[in-house]
């Protein structure tokens, strides 16, 4: 980042005749040496990242039969997914269920981050770091717990008696609920790091100004911070869209999800073409949600 | 706010005047009271399950049901003479450790690449590194899968250490991109002009200069690795690690083993991450003062 701003800095301080020397300077040579040298970094991401989702890609696109794959192309594996009534619910279910979790984790990240930067002074790193722990502790455990808490007889109803509905576990209430609290650590992260960067004299300004606290908010922490709400809240959807251990654990049969048909098709189904199709969906969905929120962070204004 | 006393008496008693500055105070505090009331809530949904964790760690009944029977250590005890779930420990440990070691290596060989050299395409680089990192495992696990797949290469440590690599090499190579910024390249620049080759200014300037965070990145991978499934699940051949093992003891045939043993996990995890959180503040804190100091000379 540092290395861009400064190379754009002596480009734009350069006379204006001479603007095209430094690559001038840099040689064809120098330039390909360096590319040599960066080599590693391309061979890792080609071979670990590149060829596996190309090959995904090609897999979903193979034709199987009973097991056994054959290497011709078809697209029926898609048609299989389109046509059926099954796989479109369960489309539009990991999709209302991925965004309805998004949705209130940002709601929920954004104003605990709010508090944090505004009240905690020094100490907001350390409440920050408090807010991110979790996300250390064994996923599988976290999910586990919930359902020990929204058991049948569990905590929740334990320590409310009747007051909270026996039948929580096992809906997609019980996945939303899960989801949310997987994604709140990710989205406070990246709404803490926004907020934290608006230089506190802004908002004291607005203050000095005569602007009254909720006015200074949305006229002035808002717009400089709705972009990375909006970052949390696609990485939160991403990593939602895209769970099977949550719906595995708590979700039941009427919380079932597209990884969790992942997981079917690469095990006990045996239908890898059919499993790497709804993997390619899963990321099409989420590279469309990326998409559109890029488009809604670029057309705002920057501060710096 | 000197002059209002003096507006107060003209217009009222001093007993209205003695009231103002708890009323004003007053006025601020519901926001604040109200702002902690909501964090207090959020940090008691983000801990319940670690707490519920460790207290059922404890819970001297076999089914997970609240009230709690009572207390016993007997999980503790059963877990250590528990054969199957001490391997997948130790195998998770040993793919941990090397997974970690490569992506350390790797990591810090892309995070110098992409500070140090100049060519075009260096954000598309970054990016692509980046997408384990960022996309759901299960995306990662399957992908790797049918390419070992097609290249007739069995499931096993090799293919589970490839796996956790993807995603710990980009967060190495993040941690350490931020440090190389910081640094100032004219120390390197001594160090050669004195006579030391590159090698030698690797070994003794940047490697030491980079330690730090280096160390901090590797715990925070180590602990990532440790508790990885979603790759994993896919990736692991016969021998599973141990969050693949406990995920089958989830689903078939619980026992409270698994909270006794993700309760010492969890509590290893945090020491490990507390001690990277306190080496990266002291670190940084160290530089400003260098940096402070060298405003000031």
């Amino acid at each position: 980042m540092t290395t861009d701003i400064a190379t754009s800095a002596t480009a734009t301080t350069a006379p204006a005749a001479p603007s095209k020397t430094p690559p001038k300077r840099r040689g064809l040579v120098a330039e390909a040496k360096d590319y040599l040298k960066a080599s590693p970094a391309f061979v890792w991401a080609l071979a670990l990242i590149v060829l596996p989702n190309v090959m995904l890609f090609l897999n979903s696109l193979w034709k199987n039969d009973f097991g056994t794959v054959t290497k011709s192309f078809t697209l029926e594996n898609y048609g299989a997914l389109v046509e059926s009534d099954v796989y479109r619910t369960l489309f539009w279910r990991t999709m209302v269920i991925a965004l309805s979790a998004s949705l209130i984790a940002t709601v929920i990240a954004y104003i605990a981050a709010v508090i944090v930067v505004r009240y905690f002074g020094k100490l907001k790193l350390v409440v920050a770091i408090l807010v991110l722990v979790p996300l250390l502790i064994s996923y599988l455990m976290r999910i586990f717990a919930w359902k020990i808490i929204l058991g049948e007889h569990g905590i929740l109803v334990g320590a409310f008696g009747d007051a909270v509905p026996k039948n929580i576990l096992y809906s997609q209430y019980s996945v939303i609920l899960t989801l949310t609290y997987v994604a709140i650590p990710y989205v406070f992260l990246s709404t803490f790091v926004a907020l934290e960067r608006i230089p506190p004299h802004i908002t004291e300004a607005a203050g000095d100004c005569g602007a009254s606290p909720w006015k200074t908010f949305w006229t002035v922490l808002w717009p400089l911070s709705r972009g990375g709400a909006a970052v949390g809240f696609a990485i939160a959807f991403v990593l939602t869209f895209g769970d099977y251990v949550t719906p595995a654990m708590v979700g039941g049969l009427s919380g079932t999800m597209l990884g969790s048909i992942v997981l079917q098709q690469f095990g006990i189904a045996n239908n890898w073409p059919l499993g790497s199709a709804i993997g390619i969906v899963v990321i099409l969905s989420g590279l469309l949600v990326l998409a559109v929120i890029s488009l809604f962070t670029h057309t705002e204004a920057r501060y710096d | 706010m000197t002059s209002a006393p003096t507006l107060d008496a003209t217009t009222s008693t001093a007993a209205d005047a003695r009231k103002r500055p708890p009323r004003r105070r007053a006025r601020v505090q519901p926001g604040l009271l109200l702002g902690l009331l909501f964090l207090a809530v959020v940090f008691a949904f983000l801990y319940a399950p670690l707490i519920t964790t460790a207290l059922f760690s404890f819970n001297s009944s076999n089914v997970q049901t609240w009230p709690m029977a009572g207390f016993t250590g007997q999980w503790y005890h059963d877990l250590f003479n528990d054969q199957a779930m001490i391997t997948a420990l130790f195998y998770s440990l040993r793919v941990a450790v090397v997974a970690v070691i490569v992506s350390a290596v790797a990591g810090l060989t892309f995070a110098l690449i992409t500070d140090r050299l100049r060519f075009r395409g260096k954000k598309w680089l970054d990016a692509v590194l980046a997408i384990p990192l960022v996309a759901p495992g299960m995306v990662l696990g399957i992908s790797l899968l049918v390419v070992f797949n097609l290249g007739a290469i069995s499931t096993g440590f090799l293919t589970i250490v490839v796996g956790h690599a993807a995603f710990i090499t980009p967060l190495v190579m993040f941690v350490l991109q931020q440090r190389l910024k910081t640094m100032d390249p004219s120390i390197e620049h001594a160090s050669m002009d004195l006579g030391a080759g590159r090698i030698k200014t690797f070994w003794h300037v940047t490697l030491p200069a980079v330690r730090t965070s280096l160390l901090a990145a590797c715990l925070l991978g180590f602990v990532l690795s440790m508790d990885e499934i979603a790759v994993s699940f896919f990736l692991a051949g016969t021998q599973p690690t141990l969050p693949v093992y406990v995920w089958g003891l989830l689903r078939f045939g619980f026992t409270p083993e698994v909270n006794a043993v993700f309760t010492l996990i969890g509590a290893f995890s945090l020491l490990l991450i507390g001690g990277a959180v306190v080496m990266l503040l002291a670190t940084a804190r160290r530089r400003e003062k260098q940096l402070v100091g060298l405003g000031t000379s």
